[in-house]
């Protein structure tokens, strides 16, 4: 019992630790100099690595989608809804987190194992000896490139999610892109586009968080670094499904509000 | 220059420093030698900020610097610099990105002039023309150690911190470093302090050494006096490390 308790309470201070880290890193541009050529250079070189995949995972969505509402729909004679329901499914829903389940993977996996073997090859050390803050310099640029290029590529790959659902509703079912978009509006209103951006920008900010946390405080050689790649890839998928619950639960409240 | 009175720190409870004095001199090539884990590195990473010590004081140029803020530390690390027991160059970033780096608040023409000192001093002119092109990963070990102490060189450091500099380095390279410590040292008129396990190299360079054992000093003096000392941990710890060099020096068979 005494040895769960110690455990639990660890656990809590080490997430106490992580938020105010997580808080450091955010409110370090305005605090001190903010590496704006290294975010750019990291943006980019994040966004362009991780294009390819997003494309393939966004347009494969989308398809894998509009296949099995078109076989339910097929049975009821209501293939005229598979544009709007397709949609609204990949918005709201799949599109979002199979996106953000990939680009953890590469994106926040890649971002922690570099961070982890600065740290055990003692480069952060050595950036801190020069005078230079390693949070400023290494971590605050990383963060802002993971969560900004995830929120682009998630937002991107949505889009291609889509017209991966129009296509695979042309092959399969004969649905022209005219046909499949004219249903959009009774089922893909406001809701499922602020749920969809919201969850992009939830999602991109709680990667870069996660990947970064555990980077920047990876410890003991190759095994440390392995350590942070694991929990950061575990981490980001658990905490991602539990955001998409929440997000979807708020926008829904808001939206039920509004109206 | 450099002062540590009654230096205490731990780990947990581990007690690693107890009781570190040491007192060293501008310009000095100062030695601390001793076995692993009697707290060499500990005490090097606490003069400059990478650890803050439990106990005690440390003074850099008379001044107290035991309870500094970490603002405070960047503008000393500016003068203090250390080269690391890896090379710790950042290897996504070309050579020419690591050389400027602690120095990139400088201009341009300023900055060229350090690098290409610093090249010259580490004996890496061979790379002049090719840092914007050159990752460190393309280095041998022994050029990326250099290319680090390069790094640390164009801040024009005041002091140079080595941690175990020749570390998994073989004996030509390693006698190698240790000549291109006291010629940086000349040249830059830096105070170097050194933390080695390297005896033989040790006593050729440095102008007093430090024997630790225990986390304190056990010994404090010229390599001369060092030799003579009948200290029995200092007798062990000298034979013991001859007769490692000598086994690392024999060829195989």
């Amino acid at each position: 019992m005494k040895h769960t308790w110690k455990k639990v309470l660890a656990n809590v201070e080490t997430l106490g630790a992580s938020l105010q880290f997580f808080a450091k890193v955010c409110l370090h541009p305005l605090r001190h100099r903010f590496e704006a050529g290294e975010c750019l250079k990291q943006t980019v070189s994040v966004s362009l690595r991780s294009l390819p995949t997003t494309m393939v995972a966004g347009l494969f969505t989308g398809a894998i989608l509009a296949v099995q509402f078109y076989i339910q729909l097929r049975d009821f004679g209501a293939e005229a809804a598979l544009g709007g329901l397709n949609t609204s499914g990949t918005l709201r829903e799949v599109g979002p987190i199979l996106i953000a389940f990939m680009l953890a993977g590469k994106v926040g996996a890649y971002t922690s194992a570099e961070l982890a073997s600065m740290k055990v090859s003692l480069q952060t050390d050595a950036v801190k000896c020069m005078g230079i803050d390693p949070i400023g310099y290494l971590v605050v640029p990383r963060f802002f490139a993971v969560a900004s290029s995830a929120v682009v590529l998630l937002s991107f790959g949505l889009v291609v999610s889509v017209l991966g659902g129009a296509t695979a509703a042309y092959l399969i079912g004969g649905i022209n892109l005219t046909q499949y978009l004219s249903m959009l509006p009774r089922f893909a209103s406001m809701e499922p586009v602020v749920l969809a951006v919201s969850k992009a920008i939830g999602f991109g900010v709680l990667m870069g968080y996660i990947c970064c946390w555990n980077g920047y405080h990876a410890e003991g050689g190759s095994q440390g670094v392995g350590e942070a790649v694991q929990k950061t890839a575990t981490q980001s998928m658990v905490s991602i499904v539990v955001m998409d619950f929440l997000i979807s639960c708020l926008v829904h409240a808001w939206m039920q509000f509004t109206h | 220059m450099i002062r540590f009175t009654n230096v205490h720190k731990s780990f947990g409870a581990k007690h690693v420093l107890r009781g570190l004095n040491l007192d060293i001199g501008a310009g000095e090539a100062f030695f601390i030698l001793g076995g692993s884990g009697t707290g060499k590195s500990v005490a090097l990473k606490s003069l400059i900020g990478l650890l803050r010590i439990d106990e005690g004081q440390l003074h850099y140029n008379d001044r107290d610097i035991t309870r500094c803020s970490e603002e405070a530390f960047t503008e000393i690390r500016r003068e203090v610099s250390m080269v690391f027991q890896l090379p710790a160059l950042l290897d996504s970033r070309t050579l020419l990105e690591n050389l400027n780096l602690p120095i990139r608040h400088l201009a341009s023409k300023t900055r060229w002039e350090r690098i290409r000192s610093a090249l010259k001093a580490t004996h890496l002119d061979v790379y002049r023309n090719d840092l914007h092109q050159v990752y460190p990963t393309s280095l041998s070990y022994g050029e990326q150690k250099r290319m680090a102490l390069a790094r640390s060189l164009v801040t024009q450091p005041r002091v140079l911190l080595y941690d175990e500099p020749t570390t998994g380095m073989d004996s030509e390279t390693a006698k190698e470093i240790h000549q291109l410590i006291r010629s940086v040292a000349q040249l830059y008129n830096t105070t170097s302090l050194v933390v080695s396990h390297d005896i033989t190299n040790a006593l050729a360079t440095a102008d007093r050494l430090a024997v630790m054992h225990e986390g304190r000093e056990i010994f404090v003096g010229t390599a001369d006096e060092l030799r003579r000392s009948p200290h029995p941990i200092i007798d062990a710890f000298l034979t013991s490390s001859h007769q490692r060099e000598r086994r690392t020096a024999e060829p195989r068979r």
